[in-house]
């Protein structure tokens, strides 16, 4: 710091401020009880809707574009222009709400040793991670940077269970057993599908994008075979299309409640389908 | 020298009566019971201060305790002999455990207790000893004295932290009621999230260290605040005394890094009780994810750990060497340095759990750490270059510092570096570096800041004698302890194991005898203490001929510090210069200085 | 023997009249009432830099395993509903902007202002969790997406789902648990303006309890898009 402190032999030695951080060299305040005008804060407020309402609509205009045109968004532009927006908006709070603008220095220069530590903080993990077979190729095959997701042990509600596969490869089991024992071998992996793609259309609006082709070899989609032909033939891929494209938001989550409401499920996607566009299930890229 | 006139007109500064009818802080103002809640109470950091100390010190009894445990199992290795009977039944007998908590049956038994032993000894003395030992008794005590002010910035949350200290302690010492935590106290995953899962008490222990961390982010976020705003009138930030500026770039950390452990923790014990999966790799998380979060958080921690030390070190070695001390700034931006730095090494906690080339940056940056810290030891030697040294307990354990803390801080560079640490880590070689550094390095200084401000903080001189056979005795002990260790490690003696083969047990024998001799000089000066608050000699305010603050403060400080409020008049080290306050000038005679050389009115460098 | 002149002992001195805020003293150990005001914002600011940096290991857990599962993420975020998360954005910003107008109206002394402010940003923290927990919390849970081992959600795609679960639980559950203190603190600061203790002589308490509460907006800015706008 290159603050001098002032000298208390000095004659102009001001004793309530004994380090001179009240005043700069003419001796004018120079921070403290600033008080902000009403329409500065009311401006702030507006800038700050505005860019949430600009982050939206980038995400979905990302999305629009990703699906649409062969200029794909990928995640990185996708989390970067997300975390830009968002930066701008806390420069907006800590500058302006918080008072920063006018505030002692020293609060901005925690702040940014804070954000610093931070980066620090997320860089060192992030490339540890992301370069565990750097200097050793060998490794990525024995040592999954990150884990596999493929757990020994489940814990539920009934205990602990011991599987070799994952939780959700797991879950799905129980329920295509729980489905075959209510509505019979055929046709009860069918309602698990059926639900399966329903829910899928419901929330991720487009259904998965390896459906047609491009699976991963670990792909639970696999196990579908041709169950996906069935229910797009039924109809259920052109559920909420109208939408141009972006997440709905008048969604609810009546479809994933419980399963005993298939026939409400089924009414409603065909409802859907009624009024639904004809754009495409997604499934083009 | 310069002289200033001082209006008296201040609101600070208590009026004309000032506070001169004040007793000291110690005085009882009603009776037994009244007296304790004053204690429980008060907002005085003084107080605060000394609470602070009483509780860090059990702490530290405690956690000695089962070092010596620790200790006595290894002084044999475990042995299961079998023997067949004449009817044929193989009979399998154990020996060589601690009859503590042994099974002569069944040898698993008495490997479980020793973890248990290890985890509490670590655990306790981190989280609830080191960690809070020098920056929130010593420092609570001393840093508004020393900077002139009547008391910490925000005195109720000072008392607060207390408590909250307390409560987390209290978790830790249920925990350990329930039976003990074996985690080790790094609390790895999986390890920590697998184990014992039908108890509470691994949960209760990390529950401990997380309340912890907030008394810790508390007492930094305080001093920060006072040293920025409480400062006496005349003392620029190159007038603050050394431990002042150790215990700020201290109070740095505490709060940069502390919150990074408190969401660690609290993730561990989600991932205990609801299996979250952050750091399962079962769910996808990465158990190395834990090891980075927990160490960003541990490896800054353990110049939390060692800063104040050094702070306390820099007093004493001008003091009792009655030398300016030499490179105030650069001890005193090596202290921030340090604080910096820290934050870019913890990977070489974790050498062999990261990938080669997180390994390899981190690696280059530890030897970093080496800078600062080696500024400050050339410092502290060239401070003692022709000094008038006094050989007493606080500058027999200075020296002591400079000698076990050197050793400690030169094996840290083979640690350091990656491929001698494929060898060295997780041996004992290991063991002897932490305590070399934490013990030979955090703890001397604190036994040493103690001796050094004890007449300060209780208006009691200690016995000079005891305490340098106390200083010896612990000497020859912590050496004949640890380095037999680094021996061992270099042999290949791993840590954290109850057992060992037969070649080590000369070693380990050694070991043992030596931190019996160690508790025998810790124990001398506990005694030593005690005995000087009931029939010590009177201490006179300024035993030392120390130029701080608080040495023109009584002894004991009365309840607002000083009778009137301070002002920087000279620099913390001006012994050439300036007679000490309540010092007569014919013992402390100013040096002759040269033909045609001035006195500085303001400290050098 | 000290004479002792009373207008020079604070305890002897007649006490000043007026309201609270203006018969405000200082802590005994300020030189003076503006060290002290600036002391308690310096401290709240450093507290709010523990508090970003405990956010922070949430931050790094997220980018860590967004890294290594984009598509559980992808996945997982396509549950949430933007609709909401936007609307607790705006609800978030506008309490943000009532906090920054009652310490305006402290400075100026608009007392029924100040109060009026307050509650609207005490409305808005309520309203902000009332939509967390009834549009977001309680339809996820019932359904089974629900952290760790209460996972029960069967129509999953990526094995690493219920990691997402994790990420967005914790981390919406700690921003949530400081919603809640922060309307502690907005609660208090109300309770104490309606005693008259606020002025612009004494606002510090309002200014940090203003501070702390605009970081949980500040956190929010930055989960929202995390959290809701993946793809």
């Amino acid at each position: 710091m290159t603050h001098q402190a002032p000298n208390p032999g000095d004659p102009n030695y001001d004793w309530s401020d004994p380090h001179g951080f009240h005043h700069d060299a003419e001796g004018h305040e120079t921070h403290g009880h600033h008080t902000s005008p009403w329409q500065l804060l009311v401006g702030i407020l507006g800038a700050l809707l505005f860019f949430t309402a600009l982050t939206v609509w980038v995400a979905k205009g990302e999305v629009w574009l990703t699906e649409t045109t062969d200029f794909p968004i990928t995640q990185l532009w996708n989390v970067l222009i997300a975390m830009s927006i968002a930066t701008i908006k806390a420069m907006l709070v800590m500058m302006y709400f918080m008072h920063l603008r006018h505030d002692n220095p020293l609060n901005t220069w925690i702040m940014l040793f804070t954000f610093l530590t931070f980066a620090v903080f997320l860089t060192f993990p992030a490339l540890d991670i992301a370069n565990r077979d750097a200097v050793n190729p060998f490794k990525q095959q024995v040592a999954v940077a990150g884990g596999t997701g493929v757990a020994q042990k489940h814990y539920g509600p009934e205990g602990d269970t011991w599987t070799g596969i994952s939780k959700v490869d797991w879950l799905r089991e129980k329920q295509i057993e729980k489905d075959i024992e209510k509505y019979g071998a055929d046709e009860g992996e069918w309602q698990y599908w059926k639900h399966f793609y329903d829910e899928e259309s419901h929330y991720h609006h487009h259904v998965h994008r390896y459906v047609r082709e491009d699976l991963p070899a670990d792909s639970i989609l696999w196990d579908s075979k041709n169950y996906f032909a069935r229910w797009e033939a039924e109809g259920g891929g052109h559920h909420g299309d109208d939408h141009g494209g972006g997440h709905g938001d008048d969604h609810t989550d009546d479809h994933s409640d419980d399963h005993s409401d298939d026939h409400a499920a089924d009414e409603h996607a065909e409802e859907s389908h009624a009024e639904g566009g004809d754009h495409g299930s997604g499934d083009d890229h | 020298m310069t002289t200033i006139d001082r209006p008296t007109d201040l609101p600070h500064d208590g009026g004309p009566g000032g506070h001169h009818d004040e007793g000291s802080y110690l005085t009882p103002k009603g009776g037994f019971w009244y007296t304790v809640g004053q204690w429980a109470t008060t907002v005085d950091h003084k107080k605060i201060g000394v609470m602070y100390l009483t509780a860090v010190l059990a702490m530290f009894f405690l956690g000695g305790v089962a070092a010596l445990l620790v200790r006595l199992e290894l002084m044999e290795p475990t042995r299961v002999l079998t023997q067949t009977a004449a009817d044929g039944t193989v009979q399998t007998v154990v020996t060589g455990q601690l009859g503590l908590w042994s099974d002569p049956d069944n040898a698993a038994v008495g490997y479980n207790g020793y973890n248990r032993a290890f985890t509490l000894h670590g655990a306790i003395m981190v989280f609830m000893f080191i960690v809070p030992s020098i920056p929130a008794s010593l420092g609570n005590f001393f840093l508004p004295i020393m900077l002139g002010a009547k008391d910490v910035a925000f005195p109720r949350l000072n008392l607060l932290s207390w408590y909250i200290y307390v409560f987390g302690s209290i978790f830790g010492i249920v925990s350990i009621l329930m039976g003990g935590v074996d985690t080790g106290w790094t609390f790895y995953t999986p390890y920590s999230t697998s184990t014992d899962a039908e108890h509470w008490r691994v949960f209760f222990m990390v529950l401990a260290a997380f309340i912890l961390g907030f008394s810790s982010i508390l007492t930094g976020l305080n001093f920060i605040v006072t040293v920025h705003k409480l400062r006496a009138p005349g003392m620029g930030w190159f007038d603050m005394p050394l431990f002042i500026w150790a215990v700020y770039s201290t109070s740095i950390i505490q709060v940069l890094a502390t919150p990074v452990i408190g969401i660690t923790l609290l993730l561990l014990m989600f991932e205990r009780t609801m299996g979250i999966g952050i750091f399962d790799p079962g769910l996808g998380g990465d158990p190395v994810l834990y090891q980075h979060f927990f160490w960003f958080y541990s490896h800054p921690v353990v110049y939390v750990m060692i800063l104040p030390g050094f702070g306390i070190i820099s007093e004493m070695l001008s003091v009792h060497a009655r030398k300016h001390i030499f490179g105030y700034r650069a001890i005193a931006f090596s202290s921030i340095g340090i604080a910096a730095v820290s934050f870019l090494v913890w990977g070489h906690h974790m050498f062999t759990s990261m990938g080669e080339l997180a390994a390899t940056l981190f690696s280059a940056l530890t030897f970093l750490v080496a800078i600062p810290t080696a500024i400050k030891i050339f410092n502290w030697i060239a401070t003692l270059y022709k000094g008038s040294i006094a050989l007493n307990t606080p500058m027999l354990y200075t020296l002591f510092f400079l000698f076990t803390f050197t050793i400690g801080g030169l094996t840290g560079l083979p640690l350091g570096a990656l491929a001698t640490d494929l060898h060295l880590h997780d041996s004992y070689f290991v063991v002897a570096h932490f305590h070399y550094v934490m013990m030979g390095g955090t703890v001397i200084a604190f036994i040493g800041g103690i001796h050094h401000w004890w007449p300060k903080m209780f208006g009691r001189m200690y016995d000079e004698k005891w305490g340098i056979i106390g200083c010896i005795i612990v000497f020859i002990g912590f050496n004949l302890t640890f380095f037999t260790q680094f021996m061992l490690g270099t042999q290949g003696m791993p840590r954290r194991y109850a057992s060992y083969v037969d070649e080590f047990q000369i070693w380990h024998q050694i070991s043992t005898i030596g931190s019996w001799i160690l508790a025998l000089g810790l124990l001398i000066h506990l005694f030593n203490f005690l005995y000087s608050l009931v029939n010590g000699r009177v201490a006179p305010p300024n035993p030392w001929g120390g130029l701080t603050l608080e040495w023109e403060a009584e002894s004991p400080p009365i309840e607002h510090n000083f009778h009137r409020e301070p002002i920087a008049r000279h620099g913390p080290y001006d012994f050439e210069t300036v007679v000490p306050p309540h010092c007569d000038p014919e013992e402390y005679p100013l040096p002759e200085l040269p033909e045609g050389w001035k006195a500085h009115e303001k400290p050098i460098g | 023997m000290t004479t002792i002149d009373p207008t020079q002992v604070p305890e002897l001195a007649p006490k000043k009249k007026g309201m609270p805020w203006e018969t405000y003293e200082h802590g005994h150990h300020w030189r003076t009432a503006e060290d002290e005001f600036d002391a308690a914002k310096l401290g709240m600011w450093l507290f709010l830099s523990t508090e970003v940096l405990l956010f922070a290991g949430m931050f790094v857990a997220y980018a860590v395993l967004r890294m290594k599962h984009p598509e559980a993420f992808i996945n997982g975020s396509a549950y949430l509903d933007v609709f909401y998360g936007g609307l607790n954005t705006v609800v978030l910003l506008l309490s943000s902007w009532t906090v920054a107008m009652a310490v305006r109206c402290a400075q100026l002394n608009h007392q029924r202002w100040l109060k009026i402010n307050l509650i609207i940003t005490l409305i808005c923290a309520v309203a902000f969790f009332a939509i967390k927990i009834t549009f977001e919390y309680i339809p996820k849970l019932s359904a089974g997406k629900a952290p760790g081992r209460f996972f029960s959600y069967p129509y999953a795609h990526d094995p690493h789902e219920p990691l997402w679960w994790a990420v967005y639980y914790v981390s919406t559950g700690i921003h949530a648990l400081h919603v809640i203190i922060g309307a502690g603190l907005i609660t208090w600061v109300l309770v104490r303006s309606y005693m008259g203790k606020y002025g612009p002589k004494n606002y510090a308490m309002v200014e940090t309890a203003g501070l702390y509460w605009h970081l949980v907006d500040l956190i929010w800015i930055f989960l929202f898009p995390l959290l809701y706008l993946v793809h």
